[in-house]
This record gives C-alpha cells, structure tokens and sequence, in this order.
C-alpha cells in the first residue's frame, strides 16, 4: 500500500502538457475524452427535448377522436422524425458519451485510446445531427417512418427531397457510431490500468465491449441498407424493385438485422449503468459477476438471430419464422439471469434510496414489463396481431423509454457530481423520478389495451366510434406528466450548477476508480496511475495504490511499476492487464473538426446532387484526414 | 443510527407491500374491465369471431397469467431485496455500514440460488410453455382447404376487392359466408399494406412482388372492421374496410346481384348525374360496367349504392355522405388520389343521385 508523493514540478508539468488550449480554439480542438463526452450527453439531450415534444404534439393530435392539431402529412414527419431522432439522435449518442466520459476513468486510462477519432466521432454526430434537423427548416423532414420500408421510400412514392434527408443521415451518423465502438473496444481491452486482469473489469465497461461488437456486425447493414435505397433514389437502380429483379423484402431484411441488434446495442450499455449503481447503493460486491458479464454477451450474440420477429406479418414460411420465435424467446434467459443478479446484489447489500437507486429500481419495475411483453410478442400467433399495433408501441418504449431512458436519468443524478463536482438535489431527483414513472406507466400502459383494442400504429386520426378515445386522452394527459417529470431533472442540473453541494471525490462511497479521483477530474484523470487489485478497487483491499510516475522513481518503473511519462497512458496486456509500454496520448487537433466538416459537405452535396460540393468535401475529408495521419505524434508542447 | 433504521425498515414492509400488492390487484382488473367493456365497441382481438381470433386470444390469456404470476412474484423478490436491510440515502457513516468480504461470501450461495432458480429454471419453465403453445397455436392456425377464394389488391389508400371464381369487382367491403373456410390472396403493386380484421385473424402484410394469403372462418354473422396496419403513406390511418359475414344463401344473393352491370340511370336527376360521370373526369379512374367509365385507377362503382361506406370507411354511404366526398374531398381524406373536381351544388346533387342509384 505505497501511497506516492508526487514533487509539484512533475504535478505542474504533467497538467501543463494536459490542458487543452484557452477558449474557442480549445473548444474545437479539443480531444479529451471528458469534453467530449460531456458534449456528446448535452448535445444528445437537446435532440431528446425536441424529439420529446414532436411526441407531445402526436399526443395532443391523438388526444381526442378527430383531431385537428396537426394534418396527414405533418403527423407522418412527427412520428418519423421522433423516431429517427430519438434512436439516431438520442438514445445512441447519449450512451456514448456516458461511454467516452466513464469508460477510461472507470479502468484507470488517461484517455481513450484514439482521442482525435473520438473528436472525429462526436463531430460527425453534430454534423449528420445538424444535417437531419435542416430537413424541419426546410419543412421537409422525412415522413416514411423512421424504418423507411421500400417501395413507400422509393423516388415513385416519395418523390421529395425529404426521404434523403433520411437516407444520407443514417448513413452519416453511421460512421460516428462505428469509429467510437472500434474507440471502445480498443481501449478497454488495451488501456486498463495495470492489474485491472479481465475479471476486473468493471461491468460497465465489459457492457461497452458487448455493444461495441454489436454495432461493428450491425451497423453495416443499416449503412447498406440505407446506401441501396440512396442508390434506388439517386441513380435509378432497382436494388429494391419488384419490377427490376429487385426485392421489397430484401430491404425489410437488413433494416432489421440492424434494427433487432440496435435495441441490444441501446439497452446494454444501460444495463452496464443500472448494476453499476445497484452494487454502490446495495454497499456489497455485484452478484453474478461472471453470469452477468456472460449474460451481456449472450444476448449480444442472440441479438443477430432474432430480426425476423420483425417480419412475422411478412409471409415467409413457417418453419424459418418458428426459428427466429424461438430465438426471440431464448434471449429472455440471460435477461433473466442479469435480472436475478440485481436482485441478489440488493439481497445481499444493505440499499440506500438515493435518487440514483430510484431511477434503478423504477428501470427494474418497468424493464420486466417490457421483457414480459417481449416474450409475448416473440410468440409467432400472437405477434400475428398486435405487430404494428399500440401493444407493440407500448412494449418497446417500455424497454427504449423505461429500460434505457431511466438508467440515464440515474446516470445523470449518480455522475454528473463527478462531472460537475456538485451534487443534484435529492429531493428535486425524486420529485423527478416519481412524477417520470407515473407518468411514464400512464402514458405507456394504456397503449398494450389499444393495440389490443385494435387500435393501428402510425395512424394520424381515428374515428369516435371505435372505443379508443378514452384510454388516448389518459396517455395524451400522462404523457404530459412524463414530460413535467423530465424537466425537473433539467432544472434540478441548472440549480446545481450554482447551489449544489461540493461533491468531493466520492460521495456516493463508489467502488470503481472514477471515483479515485478529484471531481471533476482534471484534464490528465490520473496524475499517478492506479493500480488494480480487485473488482471493486475502492472497497476492496483497501485505498487504491497509485503507480509511481515514470520520472519520480525509474528503478521502480523497471519493477514494473508504470507511472505515465508526461501525455502518455499505460499499454497493458489484454488478458492480464501486465503493464507493456506507454503510448503518447495525441494531442489537441483542428483536423477532425475539419474532417468532419468535409464529410457533412460531402452530404450535403450528395443531398443537392452536386458535383462541385461533392468534390469540395471529398477534398476536405481527404487532406484532413492524410494531414492527420501524417504527423507524428511527437510534435505535441 | 443502525439501531434506528432496521425497526423503521421492519415496520414499513408489511404496509408498503400490502399496499402495492392491492393497486397491482387494482391495475389488473382495470385492464381486464377495459379490455372487456371496450371490446363492444373497438375491433378487439379479444373478441374473437373465428376460431383463429380465438386460438390467439386464449394464447394471450395464458401468457397474460403467466405475465402477472411472473410480474408478481419478482417484483415481491425486488421490494423485499430493496427493503429488507435498507438504509438512509445519505452518505454511510455508521460502523457496520462498511462493504464487509466476510458477509459477501456467505451471501454468495444466496446469489448463486436467485442466478440458477430465478435466473435459468423459472425462464425455462415460463417459456417452455409458452414455446408449446406457440407451436399449437401456429398449427392450427393452418386453415383447411378453402371453399371461398378472394383477390384483394391493396391500393393507395383503399382495397379493391374481388370474386375471381363470381367475376365480381367491389371495394372496401369483402362479404363471406359463415363457417366457411375462405382464403384470401394478397397483392399489391405500390407500396406495402397489411391486411389486418382482429376479430377475424392475425395479419398478413401485403408486399409488392409476392402473394401472401389470409385465412379464417368466420364463425358469426355480422360486420367486423378491419384496418391497414402497415404504414403505407399520407392516408394510411383512412385506409379502413369492413367485412361482411353472411349466411351463405344472402352472400350467394349477393354475389348474384354484383355480378350484374350497373342499373341505367332512372329519372331526370339521375340520367344528368350519369351524363357528368361519363364526361368529367370520374370516367378515367372509376368503371361502371355497362357505361363508358372504364377507369381502374380507383374503385369500381358498378355498385357502389349498395355499399356501406365510401373512400375506405371514412364516411357513411348516404347521400350527405356522397356529397360531403364530392365537395371536400380532399377535407375528408386528405392526399387521397382522387382529386378534388370542380363541380356545381346542382351537379353534385346529380352524381349522388345517380351513384346511389347504383345498387
């Protein structure tokens, strides 16, 4: 237990060479892994407020029989886009931010392991973002649902620009979240501080490695599937035409062998959040560790043997879709075996209800609703009758709304003290959090009824007569519970900001190494990096012991002992995590900004069928890019 | 501190419990209220008017058991996990607060028994009988071999219907005869649809460049609404129909008299009325057998006078219901195909006069 004392000189020249440049040029320059994933959670959240209030309009069109809030047209963008943003826009860049802020805390790294591409990521977020979001300006946001089934998408049915918009986007937004899962995958299994062996690794961590996976296999196909109907659109092919050779399913295929796997990639990662938070509350090491991290990755490989569910209505024959049920059914095993891990950790473990462990255990109550109904719908007849129905609406905002969007929340309330170095307050936190699960069950309970009432999705009016009004004006109102309940979480931030209580290093008495260190953390997160000795380094064998830095001590650093020579981050093994050398940690940059700046030009003139802009961006991408690879490494202040 | 929390936590338990255990109680059976009081007036697929319907609705009761049984049981694991040792949400200070190794080995065979009960045999046990059923269910939802053959065409934003075997043409309104076996077969060459009548079956999604088929046997006389469920563009939520179980001699009645073309124009009104639809516009999209609409574009009105509802359930077929279609069109559906035709009050009146006619 060699606590070390670190002269200043080394202290000050360390944070000197981690600090980003001063004002806008540090802004844009910037590569480290706290600003940017900080960025990344509050530009996601803008897009979750306004996704949530093109949901508040559908609920007040949708509120009594008849309505005449929005017309035809309109309420086919609203759905399309609060789809499109919340899944594109949200749900996936918001865990990545929790990702890049936590993952190379929580396994005692300095940074991530490709820092500019990490900038490269999250700016390509905010350019297919903004790209996504020009097409409301124009008044020409996409309206074939946020799945685009060909033909309905095709240049015949939807001539307009705004398809493209879709198109192109989801392609663009693509390349972000492909570059950060390879970000992740890389840099927890290569950057973890020594001793963290890969049965220490935090579940958190080992959540993003399984989601990482899952978006390199996915992904291509939604970029395929996107790219053929750009294709169909643009120059005429007939990838998905009936007429030409081409196949209308076919497209149904890879949007799902995306879509299937995307609802994991969203969940997995909150899964990470929710057993993180139930060990620190529960004061007792997680149950089922190694059934727990088993379990993420089975349903991370499952996950790819379950679109078809998707496609029960479809006609294809019975034998292949009994497969793809019982897959479906198959997954609801390791959920159940992550399940039981939270309640075993709780069992064991003395719980504190700190606003944290609410939203956790309000994600237990609605989660198992969502499995529930997840395994009813995986059952072939009965699928049969509530797909594209308000069951199915309500199921999966049960499991991307309740399952997904509570974690967050908790996420918010249990590290934002680190990000920010203030505590939220507890009693705004579970006026928030009450008022969201009312709201939330009222809003979404009432849903499985209507689709059992025969109620469609996607429709934009419905008539008086069909006993559906009342049970749609209780969600119209619940919904507008559910959105009260959101904002006072927002307030509760701001409020912080100024009047929250100072933090400290740990104040939730945590045991994974985020908490080692000074909140906020500074620019280099470890001055000396910590060494691992179990699972849960804080609680156990006692304070974390710290390496000595390279250049207070080099006989120890040959013992092994790795310190970190100035802006560098230990190499460990990947199984063992033995310390193997020290990489320089890249440092601030313009060219991934500038990067992505070429790539959204290069979109947009896709988008406007432009040459000229397309050659522009194409050249701007190239020269950024080659100028990035280019220098070394070692021109760093 | 410790003293003071456990006896709180104790004395809390039992209530909180009791008192969730009775709002869960409470929830049920107001879903079920719901689900049965509202199955009079909504195309329920809990009131099933076929044996198919009802095979996938008994599939939902028990899988609904089996949810509430399952939801029960956790949630009670969770609460009582949650709250049997529980603490005060700020910072632990007392003495036996602290994360203790000692303690966690024993608690480690507890844990290993909620992962092998709760995490693998109780999911093993639940799915495998919902796995059976599925199977049971899905085999006899393979009807036997049909006895009443129908095409439907899903259209922008309306079905068209017919008889191949009858020669008949109607839209928006598929009549069967009762307890019979009837098939339907699926195509469409624009955009994907789904054909979807909860009381009668699951759906079935209609998808150009393929033929899907739909079966059922209605077991009851009656009307029953069926709904486009797959989105399919601006007017997807107005792409409704109904279908009409008969008795076989009223269903033969009625193929007999759709077989014929359209009655001629009777009085003054009506023969104007006739006189428009062959010159305006309505002749190039609409067919009137027997005249020289020919159109294919939009639904055949050869008998449209006999039909309950017009552009895909949207409006009654009344006469206020044809001239409200006439007049605002595009009010009432909204970028549905038919454009909206410049018409005088008197040439409206005429038109209705004469489509009514056609019985």
């Amino acid at each position: 237990m060699t606590s070390v004392e670190i002269p200043s000189a080394v202290d000050e020249r360390i944070e000197r060479v981690w600090a980003d440049r001063p004002g806008l040029l540090g802004f844009f320059t910037t590569v480290d892994h706290k600003r940017i994933g900080i960025r990344y959670i509050v530009t996601s959240f803008i897009f979750f407020f306004i996704a949530g209030l093109l949901a508040l309009v559908m609920r007040a069109q949708l509120a009594v029989p008849n309505g005449t809030v929005v017309g035809a047209d309109a309420y086919n963008q609203l759905f399309t886009m609060h789809g499109t943003i919340m899944i594109f826009l949200f749900n996936t860049p918001v865990l990545a931010g929790f990702g890049n802020y936590l993952v190379p805390l929580m396994i005692g790294a300095r940074d991530m392991a490709f820092p500019r591409l990490n900038a490269f990521s999250y700016w390509i977020f905010v350019g297919a973002g903004l790209f996504m979001s020009l097409s409301f300006v124009l008044g020409k946001a996409p309206n074939g649902g946020w799945f685009a089934y060909v033909p309905l998408t095709d240049k015949t049915f939807s001539p307009g620009i705004n398809l493209d918009f879709w198109g192109l986007g989801v392609a663009f937004v693509g390349i972000s979240t492909t570059v950060g899962a390879v970000n992740f995958i890389v840099t927890i299994f290569k950057l973890r501080a020594p001793g963290m062996t890969v049965n220490r690794i935090p579940i958190l961590a080992w959540s993003y490695v399984a989601m990482g996976f899952m978006v390199l296999f996915a992904v291509p196909a939604i970029t395929v599937s996107s790219a053929l109907l750009e294709a169909d659109r643009l120059f005429g092919t007939k990838f998905y035409v009936p007429d030409g050779g081409g196949s209308a399913l076919l497209y149904q295929h890879l949007f799902w062998f995306w879509g299937h796997p995307e609802v994991y990639i969203l969940f997995i990662p909150a899964v990470g959040m929710v057993t993180t938070m139930i060990t620190t509350f529960s004061r007792r090491p997680q149950a089922g560790y190694v059934w727990s991290v088993g379990a993420l990755m089975g349903i991370a490989f499952i996950s790819f043997g379950v679109w078809v569910h998707h496609m029960f209505a479809t006609g294809l024959p019975t034998t292949a879709m009994g497969f793809f049920s019982a897959a479906s059914f198959v997954i609801a095993i390791p959920s159940a075996v992550l399940y039981m891990a939270w309640i075993g950790t709780m069992w064991g473990g003395k719980v504190r209800f700190t606003t944290p462990m609410l939203f956790a255990l309000g994600f237990l109550i609605i989660f198992l609703i969502g499995g529930i109904t997840g395994v009813m719908v995986a059952s072939l007849p009965f699928d049969l009758q509530v797909t594209d129905t308000y069951f199915i609406v309500a199921h999966f905002h049960y499991v991307l709304n309740g399952a997904v969007v509570f974690p967050i929340f908790g996420a918010l309330y249990y590290w934002l003290p680190k990000m920010s170095g203030r505590m939220l307050s507890e009693r705004l936190g579970k006026w928030s959090f009450w008022t969201m699960l009312v709201g939330f069950n009222v809003t979404f309970g009432p849903m499985h009824v209507l689709g059992e009432l025969g109620m469609p999705r996607r429709i934009y009016t419905y008539d008086a007569g069909l006993g559906w009004a009342a049970l749609n004006m209780v969600i119209s109102l619940g919904s507008l519970l559910f959105a009260a309940g959101t904002l006072m979480t927002v307030a509760n931030i701001v409020w912080s900001r100024k009047h929250g209580a100072l933090a400290g290093d740990d104040p939730w008495q945590a045991d994974t190494l985020e908490w080692s260190t000074t909140s906020p953390p500074p620019d280099q997160n470890f001055t000396a990096v910590p060494v691992v000795e179990s699972l849960h380094p804080l609680w156990f064998p006692g304070p974390v012991r710290l390496a000595i830095p390279a250049d207070v001590d080099t006989a120890a650093r040959t013992q092994g002992e790795v310190g970190a020579l100035e802006r560098t981050t230990p190499i460990t093994s990947g199984l063992d995590s033995l310390p193997e050398f020290e990489v320089l940690v890249p440092t601030p940059s313009p060219l991934p900004v500038l990067a992505a700046l070429g790539v959204t030009i290069f979109f947009i003139g896709m988008l406007i069928s432009a040459a000229f802009v397309l050659a522009v961006g194409g050249l701007v991408v190239l020269g950024g890019i080659t100028t990035w690879a280019w220098r070394t490494e070692m021109d760093h202040p | 501190m410790v003293e003071g929390v456990i006896p709180r936590g104790a004395h809390c338990r039992t209530p909180l419990t009791r008192r969730r255990t009775t709002s869960l109680i409470v929830a049920i059976v107001a879903i079920v209220g719901a689900l049965s009081a509202c199955s009079s007036a909504s195309p329920s697929m809990l009131d099933g008017k076929s044996p198919q319907a009802d095979r996938i609705s008994d599939l939902w009761w028990l899988m609904f058991a089996l949810a509430v049984a399952v939801y029960v049981t956790v949630i009670a694991f969770v609460i009582v996990a949650a709250m049997r040792r529980r603490r005060s949400p700020g910072p632990d200070t007392s003495s036996d607060s602290g994360v203790s190794l000692r303690g966690d080995l024993l608690d480690d065979r507890v844990d290993r028994r909620f992962l092998l009960y709760g995490g693998l045999l109780l999911p093993v046990i639940v799915l495998g009988i919902i796995a059976v059923q599925t199977v049971r269910v899905s085999d006899s939802l393979q009807a036997a071999t049909a006895r009443v053959h129908i095409d439907v065409d899903a259209k922008d934003w309306w079905w068209r219907i017919s008889y191949p075997n009858d020669g008949v043409v109607t839209a928006n309104e598929i009549h069967v005869p009762v307890g019979e076996s009837v098939q339907i077969a699926l195509r469409s060459d624009n955009v994907v649809h789904s054909l979807w009548v909860p009381q009668l079956n699951g759906k079935s999604d209609v998808i150009p460049g393929e033929t899907n088929y739909m079966t059922f046997i209605a077991a009851q006389t009656g009307i029953f609404r069926g709904q486009c469920a797959e989105f399919c563009g601006i007017e997807h939520a107005k792409m409704a129909f109904i279908v009409i179980v008969q008795t076989r001699a009223d269903f033969e009645a009625w193929l007999a008299s759709s077989r014929t073309p359209g009655v001629a124009a009777q009085t003054a009104q009506q023969r104007q009325g006739a006189q428009l639809v062959a010159t305006t516009s309505c002749a190039g999209c609409h067919t009137i057998i027997g005249t020289a609409a020919i159109g294919t574009v939009g639904p055949d009105l050869t008998h449209v006078g006999s039909r309950q509802t017009l552009a895909s359930d949207s409006l009654p077929n009344t006469p206020d219901g044809m001239v409200r279609w006439l007049t605002a069109t595009q009010q009432v559906k909204a970028g549905a195909l038919m454009p909206q035709i410049d018409l005088t009050a008197a040439q409206v009146a005429a038109i209705t006069a004469y489509l009514e006619s056609l019985k």
